[in-house]
């Protein structure tokens, strides 16, 4: 997938494009909102990354200025400054998704994901690894052919972990991707939520201390073995 | 206890008005009576002139007596006394009551004759009304004269003229009381119907006194209440307002643009260094994401992680500023749509029953309450709620969540079960950076903001957040908002 990235602080930018990278993506970065537009017109990426605040043009005129040319590339907001209203300016003008300052790389890589899946039309509904199942749009998970019964949230946990196998996820990333930014961070949700997904998702047979879900210690949890 | 400015404004024209009418009426009714007196001493005298220099026969006097009885306006004949006594030693004629009038015939009779001619003037016995006086002494080669005396006789005050004639002396005296009572029945019908009235009129006139005067007053309230509830930034116009009141609007704008002055300073000032942090603390959790992910080492996976959580717990606090200041400053910008405050609720009701036993959290919320309101603000608002009555829960505590529609407002209860807290440590519970437990030693996580920002978010909504009275070992927050149009 290739990305272009307008993002005016050159050391934000740097990790950003450093984890993307590190994720295989191919990322073109630009200083600022003119040569945003510029590049932003070129029919070569599958995905825009724009900072409102820039100088010369800013996220939303650059926004405005794109979608006005007719260019369809899917763009996801970072803001900073007045998150609220900017949010929904920017979802007016034809953003696709947005993300407030500070957020994980992780995070942004999520919501690319879902944001191609869901412009590609949902062919990649369903996630499997071993013998758990997903499926994205029903929201219904298996284990070995056998329906399980998960809230939303766990869910959306399960998706979160399985997406990358092998990969830690700190309990900061899974509460900002599955309870939103705005949760408070300070409670043990994560923990008590991963422990009531492992006594869903545990074979029949399976001992307890064989649930796919490892916990690594003090930092957080991963789905599978390490890589 | 505190009265109305109008309400003592209207008491007080009203007492002035109604002294100066009865004043008024007190000097009226005094001069009025001096006339009457004046009126019935020369009516006397000119009677008794009449019976002095006309000769009558005494088969006459009970056509006399009614004939003066008349022409002195008199109730009767019994309120009449008349005497003719001739020089000449010939037929004297005096009324029927006369021998009942002792004071006349002996002790007035003889005080009379000396200052009838003589200076100075008799002064009327002490009980005698303080109109009795005498006239002006008669000029000395003038027509014959007159003497005037008040008496008491029956019970009742009296009025007597002497007249001295060529050929004899006459004397009528007259009954004051029909005078007067004459007086007061004319002057009591007339006050009867005035002093009504005039009472209405001192009410409605002070009314209106009080009403002009408060129409200002009442003008300036609105414009002040009108200028609080919007933003410092407006002013009151003093455009053909009376000097007093272009004085104290110029100096109530002075104020406001002072306090605009500093106020905006302040939350500007909070507002930059939030915005400010967010940049630093952008490159802090990505750098300590991106270390995280290239690390191997367990040990220091485990420091950056806690790292990681700081810098979390930062990032709210500094999200929460700026909000916070934006409320101070009522540039919450909020974004109004439809919100299912029932799905928010059961979402969160959700989440808490994982961190809570099983029956410990109670749970009545009725479906379908909706909000015109901003959704990620309200869900920050009852998420604060939540965390806030599942931090502060005691241990196996109990919490009860309600939310139900209740006076055309949508009423949201959260309860929970705590250590017992002092009601001083109650009263600050919506102060910023507070956090209770303190004094149990008790770590609590939590940025102390959670409550103040929850309270602004729910009076930017048109809304309230309380604290419920409750048991010491219990909070309870109410939180009102008003209920979506359809």
């Amino acid at each position: 997938m290739k990305v272009l990235l307008v993002e005016d602080e050159p050391k934000i930018a740097d990790f950003v494009c450093d984890g993307l990278r590190a994720r295989g993506l191919e990322v073109t970065h630009c200083l600022d909102g003119n040569a945003g537009f510029e590049l932003g017109q070129q029919d070569r990426f599958d995905m825009i990354v724009l900072d409102i605040m820039l100088p010369g043009r800013d996220g939303l005129s650059v926004l405005k200025g794109l979608r006005a040319a007719g260019v369809p590339t899917p763009v996801i907001l970072l803001t900073a400054r007045n998150e609220l209203g900017d949010r929904i300016e920017g979802l007016e003008l034809g953003a696709d998704d947005y993300l407030a300052k500070p957020f994980f790389v992780e995070e942004l890589v999520a919501r690319m994901q879902a944001l191609r899946r869901r412009l590609a039309g949902d062919r990649q509904n369903t996630v499997q690894v071993g013998s758990i199942k997903l499926d994205r749009i029903t929201r219904q998970a298996s284990v070995g052919g056998r329906l399980i019964d998960l809230t939303s949230r766990e869910f959306s946990l399960l998706e979160y972990l399985m997406r990358s196998p092998g990969q830690v996820f700190t309990r900061s990333q899974i509460l900002e991707h599955v309870w939103g930014y705005d949760f408070d961070p300070t409670t043990n949700v994560v923990d008590v939520c991963i422990r009531r997904l492992r006594a869903k998702i545990a074979p029949d047979d399976a001992a307890a201390g064989a649930s796919p879900i490892e916990s690594v210690r003090g930092t957080g949890y991963r789905f599978g073995p390490a890589r | 206890m505190t009265i109305s400015f109008r309400t003592r404004l209207f008491v007080v024209s009203a007492l002035i008005v109604a002294g100066v009418l009865s004043a008024v009426v007190a000097l009226g009714w005094a001069s009025l009576r001096d006339a009457q007196l004046e009126t019935l001493d020369e009516r006397l005298c000119n009677e008794a002139r009449r019976v002095g220099t006309q000769p009558f026969l005494g088969e006459e006097l009970a056509r006399l007596e009614s004939d003066l009885a008349i022409k002195l306006r008199l109730g009767s004949t019994a309120q009449l006394l008349v005497r003719y006594e001739p020089r000449d030693g010939g037929p004297a004629f005096q009324s029927a009551g006369w021998a009942d009038a002792p004071t006349l015939s002996s002790l007035t009779w003889a005080a009379r004759r000396a200052p009838l001619l003589a200076e100075p003037p008799p002064r009327p016995p002490p009980d005698a009304p303080p109109g009795a006086r005498r006239l002006a002494p008669p000029p000395a080669h003038g027509p014959p004269p007159c003497a005037l005396a008040s008496f008491e006789h029956h019970g009742g005050h009296w009025r007597a003229a002497r007249f001295e004639a060529p050929f004899g002396r006459s004397t009528v005296a007259a009954d004051l009381a029909s005078a007067e009572s004459a007086l007061q029945g004319a002057v009591g019908r007339t006050l009867a119907t005035v002093v009504p009235l005039a009472l209405v009129l001192t009410a409605l006139g002070a009314w209106l006194l009080a009403s002009l005067t408060m129409r200002p007053v009442n003008r300036l309230r609105v414009a002040m209440g009108e200028v609080s509830q919007r933003a410092l930034d407006q002013r009151l116009s003093s455009a053909g307002e009376d000097r007093e009141f272009k004085e104290l609007i110029d100096a109530y704008n002075t104020m406001l643009a002072r306090l605009e002055a500093s106020f905006g300073q302040a939350s500007r000032f909070s507002a930059d260094a939030a915005h400010e942090l967010k940049t630093p603390l952008t490159i802090l959790q990505g750098r300590i994401e991106q270390a995280l992910a290239r690390s191997e080492h367990g040990a220091i996976q485990d420091e950056l992680t806690q790292m990681l959580d700081e810098v979390g717990r930062l990032a709210l606090i500094t999200r929460k500023l700026l909000l916070l200041s934006q409320a101070d400053a009522g540039r919450l910008d909020l974004q109004r749509a439809r919100v299912d405050i029932s799905q928010l609720l059961e979402d969160l009701v959700t989440d808490a029953r994982m961190m809570v036993a099983d029956g410990q959290l109670q749970a009545h919320i009725a479906p379908d309450l909706a909000v015109q309101a901003d959704a990620v603000l309200l869900r920050q608002l009852l998420n604060n709620l939540m965390a806030n009555a599942v931090r502060h829960r005691r241990p196996g505590g109990h919490i009860r969540v309600r939310a139900r529609t209740h006076a055309g407002a949508i009423e949201i209860h959260f309860a929970n079960q705590t250590e017992p807290i002092e009601a001083a440590q109650r009263a600050r519970f919506f102060e910023r950076f507070y956090r209770g437990d303190a004094s149990h030693g008790r770590r609590v996580d939590g940025s102390g903001l959670g409550l103040s920002l929850a309270l602004e978010i729910a009076r930017a909504h048109g809304g309230d957040l309380r604290l419920e009275p409750s048991p010491s070992d219990e909070v309870r927050l109410r939180l009102s908002l008003p209920v979506a149009g359809k």
